[in-house]
C-alpha cells in the first residue's frame, strides 16, 4: 500500500471519515474507514479505494489555511492517466503550436510530467489546450472546484499562470507572470497542491 | 428597476480550437474583452462584456441566431453560447478575492433591437496585465452552468 496525500478544503466535509470528492461520488458506509472515490470529469476513470488515516491543517501556498488528508491507497486499477493525457497534449502542441509558443510551453509540461508521474492521480482533471488567437496558447486543467492555467504568449514576458477557485473551497488563488516562476517552481506547486 | 432573471447568456463569437474537451469546456477566453477595450479602457473604471438576460426560453435561439455584422448572413456567435447562473455571479461578487471587481447590469431602458441586452462589468485594474486578466476571467468562468452549441 502506498501512502498518498490529497488536499481538501474543510474538515467539516468529513462524516465518519468519508468525503465526497465530486458530485458523482459514492461513499462506502459499510466500513467507516474506507471511502470510494468516483471522480467526475470527461475522462475515463477508475474507482480508487483508500483508507483515511488522518486530517491535519496546513498553511496554503498563497496564504490561508487548508487541510490535508493522509490516506493509504488500497487499489488503483490504472495509474498515471493524467500523464497519458499530458503526453497527448505535448504531442498535440508539438504538431500544432507556433514555434515561439512551443519553445515556451514544452519545458513547463515536461517538468510537470516528471513531477506528477510518480502519483496515481486521484482526480484526473479536465484538460484543455486552445489557441485563443495566433499569438497565444492556453493550457487549462479544469478541476471541479478550481482551475489551473498556463497562458503562453508570443511575447514571452506576457506569458502567465493562474489558479482560481469557485469560491466554495479555500484552496489557493493566485496568478503571476511565468518569467517570475521557472518550470521547476511551478511544477512543484502543481504536484503539491493541484494534482496530488 | 431592471429585472434580473436567474440565468444569462454570453455569446462566443469565435470558435476556439479546443482540444481534449469536445463539450465546449469554458476556458478563460469566453469573456475576453476586445483588443480595443483593452487598449482604450472605459473611464467608468469597468469594461463591459455583452450578455443577454434569459427572460424566457426564446432568448437562447435569439442569441444563437444573432446575425454577424459582416452582412454575409452568417450567425455572429460561431462558438455558441454559455449560460451563466446569477446565483453563481453573486457568489463571485461576494468572494473576498473579487469583491468590487465583477458586477453586472441591464440596459434600462432596453435597446430597441435587443431587449435582453446587458453587460458583465470587469474592473479595468484587473485587466491591465495578462496574468491578472486570466485570473479574473477564469474566476468568472465558474459562473458558467452550460455550454450551448452554435446553430
Amino acid at each position: 500500500m502506498n501512502s498518498r496525500f490529497i488536499t481538501l478544503p474543510y474538515p467539516a466535509a468529513f462524516v465518519n471519515n468519508t468525503y465526497d470528492i465530486s458530485s458523482n461520488s459514492s461513499t462506502n458506509t459499510e466500513d467507516e474507514d474506507e471511502i470510494t472515490i468516483l471522480p467526475s470529469g470527461t475522462f475515463p476513470r477508475k474507482i480508487q479505494k483508500v483508507f483515511v488515516e488522518s486530517v491535519r491543517e496546513i498553511p496554503m501556498f498563497f496564504g490561508g489555511q487548508g487541510y490535508i488528508i493522509e490516506y493509504k491507497q488500497l487499489a488503483v486499477e490504472e495509474t498515471n492517466i493524467f500523464n497519458k493525457f499530458l503526453a497527448k497534449a505535448v504531442e498535440y502542441i508539438k504538431e500544432n503550436a507556433p514555434a515561439a509558443l512551443k519553445r515556451q510551453a514544452l519545458p513547463y509540461l515536461q517538468e510537470i510530467n516528471e513531477r506528477t508521474n510518480k502519483f496515481a492521480s486521484r482526480d484526473f482533471p479536465r484538460f484543455t489546450v486552445s489557441f485563443p488567437d495566433e499569438n497565444e496558447m492556453l493550457i487549462e486543467w479544469n478541476f471541479e472546484h478550481y482551475k489551473f492555467g498556463l497562458a503562453f504568449d508570443e511575447e514571452a514576458n506576457e506569458s502567465s499562470w493562474y489558479v482560481v477557485n469557485d469560491g466554495t473551497i479555500q484552496t489557493s488563488t493566485g496568478w503571476g507572470l511565468l518569467k517570475n516562476k521557472n518550470p521547476s517552481q511551478l511544477s512543484s506547486f502543481i504536484s503539491s497542491e493541484v494534482v496530488t | 428597476m431592471p429585472v434580473f432573471p436567474e440565468t444569462l447568456l454570453r455569446g462566443i463569437p469565435k470558435k476556439d480550437k479546443a482540444y481534449f474537451d469536445n463539450e465546449g469546456n469554458p476556458t478563460v477566453t469566453v469573456f475576453r474583452p476586445s483588443e480595443d477595450q483593452l487598449k482604450n479602457p472605459d473611464l467608468s473604471g469597468f469594461t463591459d462584456i455583452s450578455i443577454n438576460w434569459e427572460d424566457n426560453s426564446e432568448v437562447e435561439k435569439f442569441t444563437l441566431e444573432t446575425l454577424s455584422s459582416s452582412g454575409d448572413g452568417t450567425f455572429h456567435f460561431k462558438g455558441g453560447t454559455v449560460r451563466l447562473s446569477l446565483d453563481k455571479l453573486e457568489i463571485i461578487k461576494n468572494d473576498v478575492n473579487w469583491a468590487g471587481k465583477i458586477d453586472y447590469r441591464r440596459d434600462d431602458p432596453p435597446l430597441t433591437d435587443n431587449i435582453y441586452h446587458g453587460d458583465l462589468l470587469l474592473a479595468n485594474e484587473n485587466l491591465k496585465t495578462s496574468d491578472n486578466r486570466k485570473a479574473i476571467l477564469g474566476r468568472l468562468s465558474f459562473a458558467i452552468i452550460k455550454y450551448i452549441h452554435p446553430h
